[in-house]
């Protein structure tokens, strides 16, 4: 049995089943590890690799597993064929549930579309669109959701294996050893236990950005379609509590974006930067608040460029559960010097939500709260967790003035049902300058991209953030990167830009935006909070079209 | 919270009536598409089944507006006019003048026409009940080049500027023509003579081709660099082109044959302007046909059939078919996951959820409801609802009817331009 096909099973749960025939959802063919939307440019399924399909009656009610080789095409009445033209090869099911395949597909099956088809006893599923290619890699996770903490062990000085956490981290210059699927097909049968040392395509791997040496590549003689990746920590990588993990194979298909936990002397991690690490990983209530103004160039596809700015006021509160494989997106920052990647289903700059494997509870922490500044007294109410403070144009209901002036301002809100009352000072600095906005038009997926600003207020951080989604295939990514201290520019590298979708030619088919991101924090404390934050925050962004 | 957008206005297109032809007398022809797909009814009755010399128009509602309002008066519900005259006709012995000559006289002898059907027996009065579709109007109006609205959700920029010369095709189906026109000033640019009965017309999204369906067997290529036609395919003879969808990359177009017998969809291989292949359609008279925004699933309207089929491009096969009450249109939210389809008989929107195809919601919003439009921001749809002489605004967020905006006549075709 391969243990982290287990992790896989635990997602795609929520189709319910409401027709009688087999029925696979839009878009629903992906990458058992990654489950990266079809849309993106690590969508796509990869010949030889374990790849997953969600919809409704495609098997039995309860989840059933392959045992043992050689394996079949059909498993509990259920079979699937991969058709291109007059061509049809069977994929292997290794686990049918009536909302979840998880098959492989086969080393021969045709490259470039190819039609997916369910048969649950005898009925037939619709077929669904599928981009075959030779190798895509999807990296399996600890908590099976495609994003966050890798399913990465570290192997120990006594060759033993440790699952790597956030209270187990590895050590630079540590081997470790990690799974995933989509590195190609192999010569021998599918339907056998695959021989190790195959397939022998290239893979690269970067940990925080450095390239690290692999030691291994290849299936795992355990299973059909997994893949085992083993390579060194380099010395220099960065440590924290999740420092992304990016592979690449054949020097031009780019794996999710995941994590790993390294800390100097291996154990429980740290992340001095980022003052809610402790309450991420051990669980607790965790408050933010952000006075924040929003400046944002869109020039894409307009005749008249037009700057929309406008000053909010956000509050979130929320109960995070902790554990050793937590991840929640966002807040689980990447160490300085180093970009977190986000990929999925949905629109992100839309009504689309990153995936979050890690099941926070979100708390009443109010929503009456009076903000005063240099620009007088306002009461606002939020909805959403956010309320406008002002805009430079009369849209969205907005006061028609823009409020955020540099200057110290003090929130103080009634609280709610679980999260007390605060009152908090916030010093808003004067926003720092991006100096090559208007130049940051079309942006190259292929080249490194440097983004410069001057001017950032003292003991502000800066991260930069980019998102493109593909709305034709309802699918996005986002890279986050965040700079180090003092730094005046940041270069993003090529292989965190090629996640990224390509924005097609008519502009209202894509969102691609960046934004230049200061902010700093002042404690935020208030009863039934752990650790809080209450920041200033200025987002400078500019439409912009990766291509 | 939701979008809004700032300043838009609904141009409500008009036109009047469809020519049926009597020339596969006696068998009935074939419900008749109109520029959007609309099915003209048949109105099956001696006066159309005798005369297989020459065309008549039917008007098709009460109303007058555009340029074939005859002698200025509202028309009675569903008469039939003399192509040529202009004139009512039929009446048993009537006397047809055409500049001022008599061009024909009702055959009362052909009195067998009106007691069959297309099967020789009594004639089923389906049809002749059915309700009154829309009548054919200019539709399927494109910008070229595409509207820049930007890419997210806060801004819609006025930008009709017609220096730029944004312009617009649509078919102008009694006279065999589409025409070409200026968005802003809707002055007309071009009037483009194309295979007889045309019906609809799509741009490609490099905006070098409007490609034209024409009833009468033919697929046009408008060059819109010199408003020409460059190329005509001639399908065969049983093959009737109706409805178009060009996929979002150029690469091919679906076109719908609007008939009973081997209903079919066309894939158009668009840069080399031949027909690729033929898909064969379950049902009789497919009239449009609507790509999900990946361009791999059809979304295909059968009027009469009461139901939208959901067609898997690359096989053909029939992924689902949707019960819906004479569906006329549909248009996606632009990461296609959700679908609405108007209905026009019961005067309603549904909204369809795309994974499971289930129906979210039936929105009444007023009889007819035909044409619709979905802000660039997809916060608001717009249904024209031609039965009730009024226009319809839902707001897509929390499907609910925001309003109806009573017209002055039907509306026919519904586009959203920015304000100047």
């Amino acid at each position: 049995m391969c243990p982290v096909k287990l992790a896989v099973l635990f997602c795609g749960a929520s189709a319910a089943l409401h027709a009688q025939l087999p029925a696979i959802h839009l878009h629903g063919v992906v990458n058992s590890a990654s489950f990266l939307a079809p849309g993106l440019p690590a969508g796509s399924i990869a010949q030889g690799s374990i790849f997953t399909i969600f919809g409704s009656a495609l098997g039995p009610a309860a989840g059933v597993q392959v045992s043992s080789f050689p394996l079949g095409n059909t498993l509990s009445g259920v079979s699937i064929t991969v058709t291109q033209g007059s061509t049809v090869v069977n994929a292997i099911p290794l686990y049918v549930r009536q909302d979840q395949i998880n098959a492989l597909m086969p080393s021969n099956a045709p490259l470039g579309w190819v039609s997916v088809r369910v048969t649950h006893n005898n009925a037939f599923s619709n077929p669904s669109p599928v981009y075959v290619v030779h190798d895509s890699p999807g990296i399996y996770t600890s908590t099976g959701s495609g994003g966050g903490e890798a399913a990465v062990s570290n192997v120990e000085t006594n060759g033993t294996l440790t699952p790597n956490s956030n209270k187990a981290s590895a050590k630079p210059g540590q081997t470790v050893q990690m799974f995933l699927t989509g590195l190609g097909p192999i010569t021998t049968p599918d339907n056998q236990a695959p021989p190790a040392n195959s397939p022998t395509t290239p893979v690269e791997v970067w940990v925080g950005g450095i390239s690290a040496t692999v030691t291994y590549s290849g299936r795992s003689p355990c299973c059909s379609g997994l893949d085992q990746f083993d390579f060194v920590i380099p010395n220099n990588a960065p440590t924290g509590c999740w420092v992304p993990i990016q592979i690449r194979t054949t020097k031009a298909n780019l794996s999710n974006g995941v994590s790993m936990a390294i800390a100097a002397k291996g154990g429980a991690c740290g992340d001095p930067e980022n003052p809610l690490t402790s309450g991420i990983v051990n669980g607790g209530a965790i408050g933010e608040l952000w006075l924040t103004r929003s400046a944002v160039h869109q020039d894409v596809g307009l005749t008249n460029p037009i700057d929309i700015i406008g000053d909010t006021l956000d509050y979130i509160a929320q109960k995070q559960p902790g554990g050793p494989f937590v991840s929640p997106p966002m807040l689980a920052a990447p160490p300085p010097g180093t970009c977190a990647l986000y990929g999925g289903i949905g629109d992100y700059w839309g009504t689309g939500k990153l995936a979050d494997a890690t099941s926070f509870t979100a708390l009443d922490a109010g929503s009456a709260f009076t903000v005063n500044g240099p620009g007088g007294k306002q009461t606002v109410s939020l909805a959403f967790n956010t309320a406008p403070l002002g805009s430079q144009m009369p849209i969205w209901q907005q006061p028609n003035t823009l409020y955020l002036a540099p200057g110290n301002y003090t929130v103080s809100g009634t609280g709610g049902a679980d999260v007390g009352g605060i009152n908090v000072s916030i010093p808003v600095a004067a926003p720092l300058t991006w100096t090559n906005r208007d130049q940051t038009t079309n942006v190259s997926r292929s080249q490194p991209l440097t983004v410069s600003w001057s001017g950032a207020p003292s003991g502000h951080g800066v991260a930069i953030l980019g998102e493109n989604s593909d709305l034709r295939t309802n699918s996005s990514a986002v890279f986050y990167c965040v700079a180090p201290a003092g730094a005046t520019s940041f270069t993003i590298p090529p292989q965190v830009l090629a996640f990224i979708p390509p924005s097609r030619p008519n502009p209202l088919d894509s969102t691609g935006i960046i934004f230049v991101i200061s902010s700093s924090s002042v404690s935020l404390s208030a009863k039934g909070l752990d650790v809080g934050l209450a920041s200033s925050t200025y987002k400078t962004g500019k439409t912009v079209v990766f291509q | 919270m939701k979008r809004k957008i700032l300043s838009v206005a609904a141009v409500i297109l008009m036109s009047s009536q469809v020519r049926v032809s009597g020339a596969d007398c006696p068998n009935p022809p074939p419900p008749f598409p109109d520029q959007k797909g609309s099915p003209v009814p048949i109105h099956w009755n001696a006066d159309m089944c005798e005369d297989d010399l020459h065309w008549h128009y039917v008007i098709i509602n009460r109303y007058q507006v555009g340029p074939f309002t005859f002698g200025g008066k509202a028309a009675d519900k569903n008469p039939y006019y003399d192509q040529d005259s202009g004139k009512k006709c039929c009446n048993k012995g009537e006397i047809v003048f055409m500049n001022g000559a008599a061009v024909k006289a009702h055959d009362s002898s052909k009195s067998d026409c009106p007691s069959t059907n297309e099967s020789g027996g009594p004639q089923n009065t389906a049809n002749s009940m059915a309700p009154d579709p829309p009548p054919p109007l200019p539709y399927r109006t494109f910008a070229i080049p595409p509207l820049t609205f930007g890419d997210a959700a806060l801004t819609f920029v006025p930008q009709c500027n017609a220096a730029a010369g944004p312009t617009a095709f649509h078919v102008v189906h009694l006279d065999d023509v589409v025409t070409r026109i200026n968005q802003c000033t809707e002055a007309t640019i071009a009037a483009i003579k194309v295979p007889s009965n045309p019906l609809e017309v799509q741009v490609t999204p490099d905006a070098k081709w409007a490609i034209v369906t024409s009833y009468d067997n033919a697929i046009s290529f408008i060059d819109t660099s010199t408003n020409q036609v460059a190329k005509v395919i001639q399908t065969d003879f049983d093959t009737f082109p109706s409805g178009i969808s060009i996929s979002p990359d150029g690469s091919f177009a679906l076109v719908t044959s609007y008939i009973d017998n081997n209903p079919a969809l066309l894939v158009i291989d668009v840069p080399n302007q031949a027909i690729k292949s033929r898909i064969p359609l379950p049902l009789a008279f497919p009239q449009s046909v609507f790509l999900n925004p990946d361009a791999t699933l059809a979304w295909v309207t059968y009027p009469f059939g009461g139901a939208v089929e959901v067609v898997d491009v690359m096989t053909g096969n029939i992924n689902q078919s949707i019960p819906v009450t004479q569906p006329l249109h549909v248009v996606f939210n632009a990461t296609g996951t959700v679908a609405y389809i108007s209905s026009q008989g019961p005067g309603s929107v549904l909204v369809v959820d795309t994974t499971t195809y289930s129906i979210l919601k039936n929105i009444p919003t007023g009889l007819g409801a035909s044409d619709l439009q979905l802000s660039p921001d997809g916060g608001i749809l717009t249904v024209g609802n031609w039965q009730g002489n009024s226009i319809s605004e839902i707001d897509t967020y929390d499907l609910t009817l925001i309003k109806t905006i009573p017209l002055g006549g039907p509306p026919i075709g519904v586009a959203l331009v920015p304000i100047q």
